[in-house]
């Protein structure tokens, strides 16, 4: 906390100076059975900003997003969302996983499903339902709202998932490989759809992926991590200018430049390279 | 056997339910009727040869009677009120117990299926009262509750109790672990979660448990009249039986078979409309 107060000279390199940050991970480890699976975790998400986390399959990106959220024990070290302490899961916290044909109930319909979450919420039922058709309408649903699940698409069912998480309106939302399902064209416009809601929204993203070209053609900064036992290899500021385009923004030199230094990062020299 | 009948009814089985998928409902709606004409044919032709085997004298008309005298018995027992009143008191023996046992096991199974330790140590209590069939007690039942509709139902109730708890309590543990750290990160309270996640993962088990109990309850309340003397079907066959009146023992015993074919008959709708969302029934 102290630390944003000093001027831009102290704050460290990474960090945006005169932000609050959000998400605050200090020393984070974590195993099963004697095996390290999370080595000392340290990373800071600031108030709107969009972090994409990268690291190669396997390396318990899944595991580090399950202890963000509260949702697994780890063994020492911090984790702050908004200042308080994770100890269970938190009230302020959004959250969209990769397998939205699990992670939404087939026994409801879509607008049910995204206002159920709301229900448990300070707020009356019929804000709740202004909530959820502003969220539906904002992911191009709204007129789907009767349906089920399971009667939309792949990529129209991610993008309940991610309404229902627009609708809890959290002080930060964790994806963990949103895109990893759906085909090539749907993540194209899937990207581009979370890209517009967080500039509309303001809102702050912690975005997992294993895909480099969409960590960087999305975020501010990049977490490169490293394979098992897992720790932060690099932490890199991405200075393409928004609004970024899936052709301009990814056909300029920069882009290459990012993409062969997270390559790096991340140990593909040879992919790096070819 | 409606999967059988199904199979032979659409030979060319992988077109056609390729086409079935496109096609909507009107297909799927001829798809059933099929069978169900098919079935009611084999009936009859089943009904016509066992005629045939006792007109010629295959079978001895002393302990076969003939299908036809069998149904004209039966025909002139559905104009007597008795014969209802038997009726009655078999559905609701069965049914009641049904009821009963339903509404005690789904709670619990949730709950044994939720709490691992609780399970755990109820399991053994469980395991040995399970596999003791509910005629078995029936003696026991006959002395503390006597041989009126309450004996039956607190037999067939045992007997529901047993299928629809340990279907219930698998159902509670299919919970998608994916689905349920949703619901907890965003803040949905552990007891909500019981009734909007558990409870409907658990449906298509419990409603399973439901339809084999209801087949089971209706044998036990048969049983239960039979050799216990509580009034219904049973009883009547036993009354019959005692008179040597073979047509009567066979007329009642048709009209409990075919109290078992409409339990099932309906049961069938009321699953699909419950289960509508479930990936076996999706029509999409």
């Amino acid at each position: 906390m102290a630390e944003t107060a000093p001027p831009p000279a102290v704050a460290p390199a990474a960090a945006p100076a005169g932000r609050t940050p959000i998400l605050e991970v200090d020393g984070l480890r974590k195993g099963y059975g004697g095996d390290p699976v999370l080595d000392g975790i340290s990373l800071q998400v600031f108030e709107g900003e969009f972090v994409s986390v990268v690291g190669p399959s396997g390396c318990g990106k899944t595991t580090m997003l399950r202890c963000l959220a509260g949702l697994l024990p780890f063994e020492s070290g911090t984790v702050r969302i908004d200042g308080a302490a994770v100890t269970g899961p938190p009230a302020t916290l959004g959250i969209v996983f990769q397998d939205y044909s699990r992670s939404l109930l087939p026994w409801l319909s879509v607008r049910d499903n995204v206002r159920l979450p709301l229900r448990y919420q300070a707020i009356s039922k019929k804000q709740a339902a202004a909530q959820a058709d502003e969220a539906l309408e904002s992911v191009g649903l709204a007129a789907d709202g009767h349906k089920r699940p399971w009667q939309l698409s792949g990529g129209m069912q991610q993008r309940v998932a991610i309404a229902r998480a627009l609708a809890y309106r959290p002080r930060l939302l964790l994806m963990d490989e949103p895109f990893a399902s759906v085909d090539a064209q749907t993540r194209v416009e899937l990207e581009d759809l979370m890209l517009r809601l967080w500039s509309e929204r303001a809102m702050t993203i912690a975005f997992v992926t294993h895909d480099i070209d969409e960590a960087i053609y999305l975020g501010d900064r990049i977490v490169a991590l490293t394979r098992r036992p897992t720790g932060i290899r690099e932490t890199m500021t991405v200075d393409l200018p928004r609004p970024r385009d899936q052709i301009a923004t990814k056909a300029t030199e920069r882009f290459a430049e990012l993409r062969a230094s997270v390559f790096t990062a991340l140990g593909h020299h040879e992919e790096a390279a070819g | 056997m409606t999967a059988e009948t199904t199979g032979r009814a659409l030979p060319a089985s992988p077109p056609a339910e390729a086409g079935a998928r496109g096609g909507g409902t009107a297909r799927k709606t001829r798809r059933r009727t099929l069978p169900w004409w098919r079935q009611i044919l084999s009936v009859t032709v089943t009904l016509l040869v066992i005629q045939l085997l006792g007109v010629t004298g295959v079978l001895s008309r002393s302990s076969f009677p003939l299908v036809s005298s069998v149904l004209a018995r039966l025909g002139r027992m559905t104009a007597d009120g008795a014969f209802w009143s038997s009726v009655g008191s078999s559905v609701t023996q069965a049914l009641l117990g049904l009821a009963i046992g339903t509404a005690v096991a789904v709670p619990l199974g949730i709950l044994l299926g939720r709490l691992p330790l609780a399970e755990q140590a109820l399991r053994p209590v469980i395991e040995f009262l399970r596999p003791i069939p509910s005629v078995a007690l029936l003696p026991l039942v006959i002395l503390t509750a006597g041989i009126g509709l309450g004996g039956a139902v607190i037999l067939t109730a045992l007997s529901s109790l047993w299928l629809v708890l340990v279907l219930t309590i698998r159902g509670a543990r299919a919970v998608d672990p994916v689905a349920e750290q949703t619901l907890i990160s965003f803040g949905v309270p552990r007891s909500a979660r019981v009734h909007r996640l558990v409870l409907p993962s658990a449906l298509p088990f419990i409603v399973t448990g439901v339809r084999v109990a209801a087949s089971v309850s209706l044998i036990v309340a048969i049983t239960a009249e039979l050799l216990g003397g509580m009034p219904g079907l049973g009883k009547d066959v036993q009354v019959s039986l005692q008179s040597s009146d073979n047509v009567g023992v066979y007329a009642s015993t048709f009209a409990a078979g075919v109290l078992g074919l409409l339990v099932n008959l309906l049961i069938k709708p009321a699953e699909d409309r419950l289960l509508s969302w479930h990936a076996s029934r999706r029509s999409v």
